[in-house]
């Protein structure tokens, strides 16, 4: 159960990862 | 009877600004070369005021507008164009309770400048924040912006659409364009709101490959003097002329 919890935020996290690194290369713009 | 005023107002992020064409992040070189002063030249404007801001999120642009005309607008003497340049949808501005912030310094050749844009945080997914609010903003909408693209995409059609019935309302006439990425379409959720969208006036509203950033990228055209990718005069220059020919014979001013 807790090794099923573990794996699946691992997943959400490298979902979230992979969206944000695409999202960040369409906005390349940084301003400070 | 004296003639009205011939009034050009561009309005957008830092594509509309000119960011960059000469290097700066803004000049009066800059502003001057952008398409919509471009444009507001190919339409015999008598005076142009270009408002764009670098890092505007598109409520800050429609907001601009808005506060433009409550501030400048004298419908006796001046008839009014507007050029507005959408920027990303992914950028927000949250409201910033801790303390004002100052993008004006950023923005020192703008012919008019909002200030209610100090009132926000201006959240882009590549700026993680200076101060300890901002720094928690920042990565609580960070989460937001990734896991609920689809959501900003339908605040965002809604900013254009409260921008174009403000627009009618007036009566004053106006040409919109993508600068960057806009719509993720087809979508069943903005397809509720985009039969309201009034396409005449919208440049390749559908089209984010011939959102001006992403066509003259795509297309090859690279600017030496920028150090993040803006564009410098020749694609500015062919905005306008396309800009221009879709207005075509929809009177101008």
């Amino acid at each position: 159960m807790f090794l099923k919890r573990w794996w699946q935020k691992l997943k959400r996290e490298i979902q979230y990862r992979k969206r944000l690194k695409e999202l960040r290369k369409r906005d390349p713009f940084i301003y400070k | 009877m004296t003639e009205k005023q011939k009034v050009f107002l561009v309005a957008g992020c830092s594509h509309s600004a000119g960011s960059e064409i000469d290097g700066m992040d803004d000049s009066p070189y800059n502003r001057s070369m952008s398409f919509g002063n471009q444009l507001g030249i190919l339409m015999d404007a008598d005076k142009i005021y270009n408002i764009s801001v670098g890092g505007s999120a598109n409520t800050s642009i429609s907001r601009s507008i808005m506060r433009w005309f409550r501030d400048n607008y004298n419908a006796d003497t001046m008839k009014v164009f507007v050029c507005v340049g959408w920027t990303e949808n992914v950028r927000l501005e949250v409201p910033a309770l801790e303390r004002p912030m100052d993008y004006y310094r950023a923005n020192t050749s703008a012919d008019w400048y909002d200030y209610s844009a100090h009132a926000f945080y201006r959240v882009n997914l590549g700026w993680e924040g200076l101060h300890a609010e901002e720094k928690e903003v920042h990565k609580y909408f960070h989460k937001f912006i990734v896991e609920q693209t689809r959501f900003l995409e339908i605040m965002t059609v809604k900013n254009v659409l409260e921008l174009q019935y403000f627009l009618k309302m007036n009566n004053i006439n106006y040409v919109m364009c993508n600068t960057m990425h806009m719509f993720t379409l087809p979508d069943k959720h903005l397809d509720i709101y985009t039969d309201f969208i009034d396409k005449s006036k919208y440049f390749n509203w559908d089209n984010n490959n011939e959102s001006f950033f992403w066509k003259y990228r795509n297309a090859g055209y690279t600017n030496p003097k920028a150090k993040y990718w803006h564009h410098n005069e020749e694609p500015h220059r062919l905005q306008a002329e396309r800009l221009y020919q879709f207005i075509g014979d929809k009177s101008c001013f």
